[in-house]
């Protein structure tokens, strides 16, 4: 009877209502016909006090700050960058559109905005050079899962609120799976090439000399994420200043330095950042007030119960957990379905001794994952609906990626390590 | 002069966002400044900033809603035979009604309890802040009733099964 308002949440959600309002309407519900013992107006300042929180202004903020970069020519930059340096391999261009995914995660640290971007950029050029569109769309879509994870990244804001660990930590962690990622999709890439003669994009491998100068020309738009990075680390900044000083440094680079931002953009950069904005913090705050009728019903509490009966150790739950975020993961937006599922899961890891921010990486991998995989998946939308491939051929070409991606789940997985050494170095 | 009006109302949100996500960032940034250069801070930025911030989540939360950007998935109801499928989109206009129309009554009766109630810092009224959630929730409880009401002019207007 308590989980009433769970089925009620998917119930809403798959006939069509949008997350948000689906996991209001369940609350409402349990609190309007459940003797919760909370007056409904009570909800409603659970509703507005989530909203009013200074570190959340964060979110917005990055979300700008990628539009930005968008326009003041960075991301041109970035793809010059990577086709100088993956160009002269089997699959030049796939291997460039992994690649550019990869720095486009210190830019966008959106899957979706990564999608909806390299569908329209990568995705034609490909096609003229003989790649076929279905494949051309899944690598698009599978190396857009690498943005989120590499930082700053909003999923990764949202993870360190509800978990309570340091951002800074989280975004640096964030290297090596990222890498680890962008390396499982370019070995696919060139098994796939191979057999199937895929070309290079350019005739030989770039001298040192094309590289420094490319490097030179696009030193700021590779520099800026690592600022907003050891600016949040060394604490000079609070997340959500980072977020605005990025704003600033990317407004400035695009005016004076690429000279490409221009009075005309502040429209479409003001429209991205408040249908975002909108978008994911009303599911976060609805989320927060679902939250208050889950504590209340002490469901976390009977969930890590009943999870902790099931096994102690710690490398079992792990695999248990990601069998189940990647189920999660193919019906629920990443966003969304972090923020519904890490406040009920962080408890069970961290009781059986898992380091949170190793476990946040755990969930970003995972639930991207799920965003490249039928039949849900959004990124797969993104793309699919971008370049007007058809789901059934995008799926006949996505496998080979997504067995690449949960290979680098698994070593994230039980390889510590790999999440871990870079925030305890610095 | 007539097309400014039609253009500032079929844009509300998105003129009223625009604003506030301006001066909330202004207000960070200035701060920053204001620290590392003079050592000094304006007390009362963070609080005006997030009183921005929760009118951008409520009305940008309205923009979305108008546009239809809201994640979610229809892909069930566009797979089922279409009269099914329009007749559940037609019933799920009236529950979100339900929720809208409820959070929309209840953000009135709490902003009238809590007027009185001073926010933490500046002291004036909390309804500067839960006036957004009765705007944000006012305009989409709006086009919640307009969604429906078209939904009916279509039934009318071919004849045929909604």
């Amino acid at each position: 009877m308590i989980y009433l308002p769970v089925l009620l949440l998917f119930l809403l959600y798959f006939l069509g209502v949008p997350i948000a309002y689906a996991l209001l309407g369940a609350s409402i519900f349990y609190f309007t016909f459940f003797d919760a013992g909370m007056p409904p107006d009570l909800v409603l300042q659970k509703f507005i006090t989530s909203a009013a929180s200074f570190p959340l202004l964060a979110i917005p903020f990055f979300v700008m700050a990628g539009s930005v970069m968008n326009y003041s020519g960075i991301s041109k930059k970035l793809m010059q960058m990577a086709e100088v340096l993956t160009g002269h391999l089997i699959g030049g261009l796939a291997q460039v559109n992994v690649v550019l995914s990869t720095f486009m995660g210190g830019v966008s640290g959106s899957a979706n905005a990564d999608a909806a971007m390299q569908s329209k950029i990568m995705v034609p050029q490909m096609e003229k050079r003989g790649y076929s569109k279905e494949f051309s769309a899944a690598i698009t879509a599978a190396s857009s899962a690498i943005s989120p994870v590499i930082p700053p990244g909003i999923v990764m804001i949202i993870y360190a609120l509800i978990a309570q660990v340091s951002i800074a930590e989280l975004f640096l962690a964030g290297y090596a799976p990222g890498l680890m990622m962008a390396g499982a999709l370019m070995i696919t890439v060139w098994l796939i090439s191979r057999k199937r003669k895929y070309k290079p994009s350019r005739d030989k491998r770039a001298t040192l000399k094309e590289i420094g100068h490319q490097f030179k020309d696009s030193i700021w738009s590779l520099a800026l994420p690592f600022g907003i990075i050891l600016g949040l680390r060394f604490g000079l900044f609070t997340p959500t200043e980072a977020g605005a000083m990025a704003v600033l440094a990317s407004v400035l680079i695009g005016i004076f330095v690429y000279r490409e931002l221009k009075f005309q953009h502040i429209k479409p950069i003001l429209l991205d950042t408040i249908y975002g904005t909108g978008t994911v913090v009303l599911i976060i705050v609805s989320a927060s007030v679902f939250g208050y009728y889950l504590n209340w019903e002490r469901i976390p509490q009977a969930l890590t119960a009943f999870l902790l009966d099931f096994t102690s150790n710690k490398y079992t739950m792990l695999g248990l957990i990601n069998i189940f975020l990647l189920c999660i993961g193919m019906f629920i937006e990443g966003g969304a379905a972090l923020i519904i599922i890490a406040p009920l899961l962080v408890p069970v890891v961290v009781a059986l001794g898992v380091d949170p921010v190793h476990f946040g990486m755990i969930m970003i991998v995972n639930i991207m994952i799920g965003g490249v995989t039928p039949p849900f998946g959004s990124m797969m939308f993104t793309t699919c609906s971008v370049t007007k491939v058809p789901l059934g051929d995008f799926m006949k070409e996505i496998w080979p990626f997504i067995i690449a991606l949960l290979f680098a789940l698994i070593a994230i997985t039980y390889a510590p390590a790999i999440v871990l050494f870079l925030p305890s170095l610095i | 002069m007539r097309s400014l009006i039609n253009y500032v109302f079929k844009n509300l949100e998105e003129i009223l966002c625009s604003i506030f996500i301006v001066t909330m960032i202004s207000l960070v940034i200035i701060n920053v400044f204001l620290r590392y250069l003079f050592g000094y801070a304006i007390f009362w930025a963070e609080e005006v900033a997030t009183i921005c911030f929760v009118w951008t989540v409520f009305i940008g939360a309205s923009a979305t809603y108008k546009h239809k950007m809201d994640l979610g998935i229809d892909v069930l109801i566009t797979k089922m035979p279409k009269p099914i499928g329009d007749m559940l989109r037609f019933f799920m206009g009236w529950v979100l009604l339900a929720i809208n129309g409820y959070i929309f009554y209840m953000a009135i009766v709490f902003t009238n309890i809590a007027w009185e109630k001073p926010t933490a810092v500046l002291g004036i009224s909390s309804a500067v802040m839960n006036l957004a959630l009765v705007v944000g929730f006012g305009l989409i409880t709006f086009y919640t009733i307009r969604t429906i009401y078209r939904d009916i002019l279509n039934y009318m207007a071919k004849g045929e099964a909604i």
